[in-house]
């Protein structure tokens, strides 16, 4: 199969072709490769040549155990897992930085600023700004659940393949992320009228 | 053509060293092998299950006074039990590690698979339990296993104290009240059974071990104040 007939399959259909054809892969690690690359600076504080070495690293695993990619799974789900284990093993080098939120991630923020209810009005963009310092602010595991979730823009089960983790519990990580954020802006917010 | 540095990269690497991806069949043996561990740990701990409730139902709690008096009794009814459930919780811990390590384990919560696997590993118990195979296993165990044997000869020991109340052994002949019953020690025994309510027919047949309650007169009469069968009624 050519590259441009190649191009026109699911992610899956690439996935269950890598093993006999390389050119499948290439097409995958084209898809994922911005992706995961502002997944794994949303989750870290690392350089840009950092972040590219985990990548590499990801790319490189993600193909050695593509046969251990589990058919019933959404392939996004899969190789989200394998970048975020990854992260996380690095997590020692990073987690001493304080966590700096991306520009791409401003309008996403306006759709989880919605869904917590202040109890008040607020001018969002000033809200906006708040929020992502205290996105900053709430432990990783809370904090992932949420980017994966507003940011990412996966569903509970897709999230709960990535981390590996009950749906219920997930659910559990955003709700507590929402109430910190809640308790951060109520501290933090200048105007609440 | 790829277009992008890393995604480009990678590529080259792979092929440069000719990078193969690990065979699909060793995934599977790897998922199949955690099923089997957890469905292995499950029959353990039913098969532990079944032994901890013969060894509960064997010894009737109206002799846990005993613990309080006699360190033998101790060891016999309330440590060998508390050894198998405590085996049997590790078994259950097992089971759920292997469940959690499955394909889609993470997906479940660990409360309703503790749950799901101590009702699992009681219902076998008690399932093998009910057919007489635990106590077909601890004679397996007492004939194979010398500490075993040991710790379960105790128990025999125990019975053989007529003069603190307890005795065993198997019915010679029954004569109206009497039993004449030959002790682990050999010796003929006139247990009386006028004071009691009589004991089932089936309790009562030649040839039958017994374990009696009561007092002893002398060194041939003993008065009967509760009588059980040697093992469980439902082994025949």
């Amino acid at each position: 199969m050519n590259h441009l007939v190649l191009a026109d399959l699911s992610d899956e259909e690439l996935a269950s072709l890598v093993s006999s054809q390389n050119e499948a892969y290439d097409i995958l690690m084209e898809r994922y490769e911005i992706k995961l690359m502002r997944y794994i600076r949303r989750l870290s504080v690392l350089n840009q040549q950092e972040v590219e070495d985990i990548l590499q690293d990801v790319f490189l695993k993600a193909y050695m155990y593509i046969n251990d990619f589990d058919k019933s799974l959404k392939f996004s789900s899969w190789i989200y897992r394998i970048t975020h284990n990854a992260v996380i093993s690095e997590h020692r080098k990073w987690a001493k930085y304080a966590y700096e939120p991306i520009d791409q991630d401003a309008e996403n923020i306006i759709q989880l600023i919605d869904d917590i209810d202040f109890g008040y009005d607020f001018d969002r963009k000033i809200l906006r700004d708040i929020m992502q310092k205290g996105i900053a602010s709430i432990p990783l595991k809370e904090r992932e659940a949420i980017q994966l979730y507003y940011m990412e823009g996966f569903c509970m089960q897709e999230i709960s393949d990535i981390l590996k983790k009950p749906i219920g519990s997930i659910a559990t990580l955003i709700r507590r992320g929402k109430q910190r954020l809640k308790k951060f802006i109520d501290r933090n917010f200048p105007s609440k009228s | 053509m790829i277009k992008s540095t890393i995604a480009n990269r990678v590529s080259k690497k792979i092929r440069k060293k000719s990078v193969r991806p690990i065979p699909s069949w060793l995934f599977v043996i790897r998922n199949d092998l955690f099923w089997a561990l957890a469905v292995l740990s499950i029959c353990f701990g039913g098969i532990i299950a079944s032994l901890w409730i013969f060894l509960i139902r064997q010894e009737e709690f109206d002799l846990y006074y005993l613990v309080l008096v006699d360190s033998d009794a101790f060891i016999i009814l309330v440590l060998l039990p508390c050894l198998w459930l405590l085996l049997m919780f590790l078994l259950i811990g097992t089971t759920i590690f292997n469940l959690k390590h499955t394909n889609k384990g993470y997906r479940f919560r660990v409360f309703p698979v503790l749950v799901a696997t101590i009702l699992s590993s009681l219902i076998l118990g008690s399932f093998l339990h009910s057919t007489g195979w635990s106590y077909s296993l601890d004679l397996l165990l007492k004939q194979n296993i010398q500490p075993y044997r040991e710790v379960r000869d105790r128990r025999v020991n125990l019975w053989i104290n007529p003069e603190d109340g307890m005795m065993s052994g198997v019915i010679e002949k029954v004569k109206n009240d009497i039993l004449y019953v030959r002790d682990l020690d050999g010796y003929i025994w006139e247990v009386d059974i006028a004071g009691i309510p009589r004991p089932p027919l089936e309790l009562m047949q030649i040839g039958m071990h017994i374990r009696i309650l009561g007092f002893s007169l002398d060194e041939e009469i003993f008065i009967a104040e509760s009588i059980r069968p040697w093992r469980p009624s439902f082994i025949k």
